[in-house]
């Protein structure tokens, strides 16, 4: 078997910097598009200034060439994934950049596979058990980012001579040890917690909070791409029914991990946010444009990009993916076993840094 | 089991004078837009036009007496419930420090025979936390058979009107206590109180947040401890703060909004520490308890206290 050349993009991400590693280690040759974030070099990998937008991948005619020639992969891991980013920007990099992408593809001879990551959330607003193979509802979105994906998706079927198989990742916490790698704004909501600024949260008691660690998303990713390819398939990388932790169960969790790592946080009788229906969420929200109260726009504009989600209860459903990875090993840890070391990284950090006060409105 | 302790009498007064939000924002006594306290529900407060909070309660005391012929020397215990802390100045004669509304008021309407008391330092639930601490006392002294609760707020003439967006009235309200059975009775009576927030003013993002699961749990275990399922509630007597937000707490418990009697907002705004108790007066005026129907009352207070009660007619 030839040596596989893989081009990466979105190496400056959690996810796209790990599977180049990851790529690299088992023997393919990688090649990591690069835009604005720079990207460390490493043995084994090469970088080419591009970006996803524009013809030919703003690639350098002779990188272009190169690659058109040699390329045997594709794992798509650019996006913008900040759950406030605008429609024009979301469809620009996502919707158009992948599809640049893809065109770009169709010119490379010997490609035999391309992976898209995409979300669990292009399910919008859709309730209850969401199929990995499942796609158009008419159900709508929290945030432009599902919408961008769901679009992406949609897009890609366009192009179905070519060898795809769209990887679905559930919004990811940090490390099972702890770490958190991205800042994100699940991390903020936390923050906001633990500072006890958060009113309410919108949603059902039984709403699954659907959360994966790094490890299990770069695991699964470098088994399903590398190694049980399959073109067509679309994979939910999630925790799904078995991992997951209801909303009341997580935000239980949440406070007596801070309880137990700060006595000071008991002291201050910090109340679990109570679960409430979105319209009552909404009432607060319009409460709080009516008062133009600084502070609590900035909270709930935080938590308004993603927490609404919540008012949706859903399942996302992993059998294929756990068929395709049978024999591994791998599937996801119970959210309940490492959420607690996440959390006590959070405190240990200070949620990565001391920061101002006043939280900001968008995940880092 | 405990006997049982019902308000026999109510009678408040306010601020004489009648001014518009849009008025006080030209006076420079507000921090938000008059149309933004409009929408919240609020249009005119009541001031005290130079009258005191000492005339006030005195005005309200008086008045009670004299509608429900109290003799006052029937009156066992007075306790006077003010919300804004008295401050003395530097004095060469620290004796001119003692003097008292609550003494004042016992000798001005001849309440010769009543232990006088003040319950102070909870904020908006002063008036809340003087009625519980009078039921206590009817329960457990078997001499005592009459307490009055007086509560008066008057903010410095020169203040702002607005506290988080609650648009601020003067006023005073006397409630009298009796032991036995008969109308107004109360059920329960529950008071949370979180000293982490005893600094409102640097605690205000976080008395915020927490306002409404607290408020929402002091409500649910001031029904159960009476026994009151949340939709066997006629009707929710609230301290008169913004109107959303009332939406929303009635929401969490969760009461139907129909159950909340607020018509006097507009009119009569935040009045400190009476207002549940205004709106019970009002609601019993105008018949909308009837024999056996219960009604919830709630008031928060800065320092920081969460307090409910539930009254059955």
């Amino acid at each position: 078997m030839k040596r596989p050349v893989i081009l990466i993009t979105g190496a400056a991400g959690a996810i796209g910097g790990a599977m180049a590693h990851r790529i690299a280690s088992a023997g393919a040759e990688v090649h990591l598009l690069r835009h604005h974030t720079p990207v460390p070099a490493s043995p084994g990998i090469a970088i080419h200034q591009g970006e996803l937008t524009k013809n030919r991948l703003g690639l350098s005619a002779a990188s272009a060439a190169m690659l058109r020639h040699r390329l045997t992969g594709i794992l798509h891991c650019g996006a913008t994934t900040r759950f406030s980013v605008l429609r024009p920007e979301a469809e620009r990099i996502n919707v158009n950049g992948t599809e640049n992408l893809l065109r770009f593809a169709r010119e490379c001879s010997r490609i035999d596979r391309i992976g898209l990551l995409s979300t669990t959330y292009v399910a919008g607003k859709s309730r209850g058990s969401i199929a990995e193979q499942a796609l158009e509802h008419r159900s709508g979105f929290v945030n432009e980012y599902e919408r961008s994906k769901y679009r992406m998706e949609q897009s890609a079927r366009r192009f179905g001579q070519l060898p795809i198989a769209v990887y679905r990742l559930s919004t990811i916490l940090g490390c099972e040890t702890g770490e958190v790698v991205r800042w994100g704004a699940v991390h903020q909501a936390l923050r906001l917690f633990f500072h006890g600024w958060i009113p309410m949260v919108p949603g059902e008691r039984q709403s699954a909070v659907d959360l994966i660690s790094l490890d299990y998303a770069t695991s699964a990713l470098e088994e399903l791409f590398l190694r049980r390819f399959e073109a067509g398939t679309t994979c939910h990388i999630a925790a799904g029914a078995h991992a997951s932790l209801d909303l009341a169960g997580f935000l239980a969790l949440a406070a007596d991990t801070f309880r137990l790592e700060d006595p000071h946080w008991s002291r201050r009788r910090i109340e679990v946010p109570p679960i409430v229906p979105l319209r009552t969420f909404r009432r607060l929200e319009d409460t709080v444009k009516e008062t133009k109260d600084p502070f609590f726009s900035s909270v709930l504009q935080t938590m308004s990009h993603f927490a609404p989600q919540l008012a949706y209860p859903k399942i996302f459903e992993t059998e294929v993916t756990a068929q395709r990875l049978a024999g591994t090993g791998l599937r996801p840890a119970p959210l309940r076993d490492w959420l607690p070391s996440v959390l006590r990284y959070c405190l240990a950090t200070e949620w990565n840094r001391k920061r101002s006060v006043t939280p900001v409105a968008e995940a880092v | 089991m405990d006997s049982p302790v019902r308000i026999s009498a109510i009678s408040y007064t306010l601020g004489s004078e009648s001014v518009s939000v849009a008025k006080l924002a030209r006076d420079g006594k507000l921090t938000s837009a008059p149309e933004t306290l409009q929408r919240l529900g609020f249009r005119r407060v009541r001031l005290a036009n130079g009258e005191s909070a000492d005339d006030l309660a005195r005005r309200a005391t008086g008045g009670l007496l004299e509608k429900y012929a109290v003799d006052p020397r029937s009156i066992d215990a007075l306790l006077y419930a003010s919300a804004l802390p008295q401050r003395g100045g530097a004095t060469r004669h620290p004796i001119g420090l003692f003097r008292y509304e609550a003494t004042r008021l016992q000798n001005e309407l001849g309440l010769d025979n009543a232990m006088v008391t003040a319950v102070g330092q909870a904020g908006c639930a002063g008036l809340f936390s003087a009625i519980r601490v009078g039921r206590a006392l009817l329960r457990s002294e078997p001499s005592t058979r009459r307490v009055l609760c007086v509560s008066s707020d008057v903010l410095p003439a020169r203040s702002s009107r607005e506290i988080l967006y609650n648009a601020i009235s003067d006023g005073a309200c006397a409630v009298l206590l009796e032991r036995g059975a008969g109308e107004h009775r109360i059920l329960s009576c529950e008071h949370v109180t979180k000293g982490f927030y005893w600094r409102a003013k640097d605690f205000r993002n976080e008395l915020i947040a927490t306002y409404f699961s607290t408020a929402a749990s002091v409500i649910r275990r001031a029904l159960e401890r009476s026994g009151t399922a949340a939709a066997d509630v006629r009707l929710v007597l609230p301290h008169n703060v913004n109107r959303r937000s009332w939406e929303i707490l009635l929401d969490l418990v969760p009461i139907p909004k129909r159950r909340l009697h607020m018509s006097n907002l507009a009119e009569t705004a935040h009045t400190i520490a009476a207002d549940p108790i205004i709106n019970l007066a009002d609601a019993l005026e105008r018949g909308k308890l009837r024999r056996g129907d219960r009604a919830l009352l709630f008031t928060f207070g800065f320092g920081a206290h969460w307090a409910a009660m539930v009254v059955e007619r």
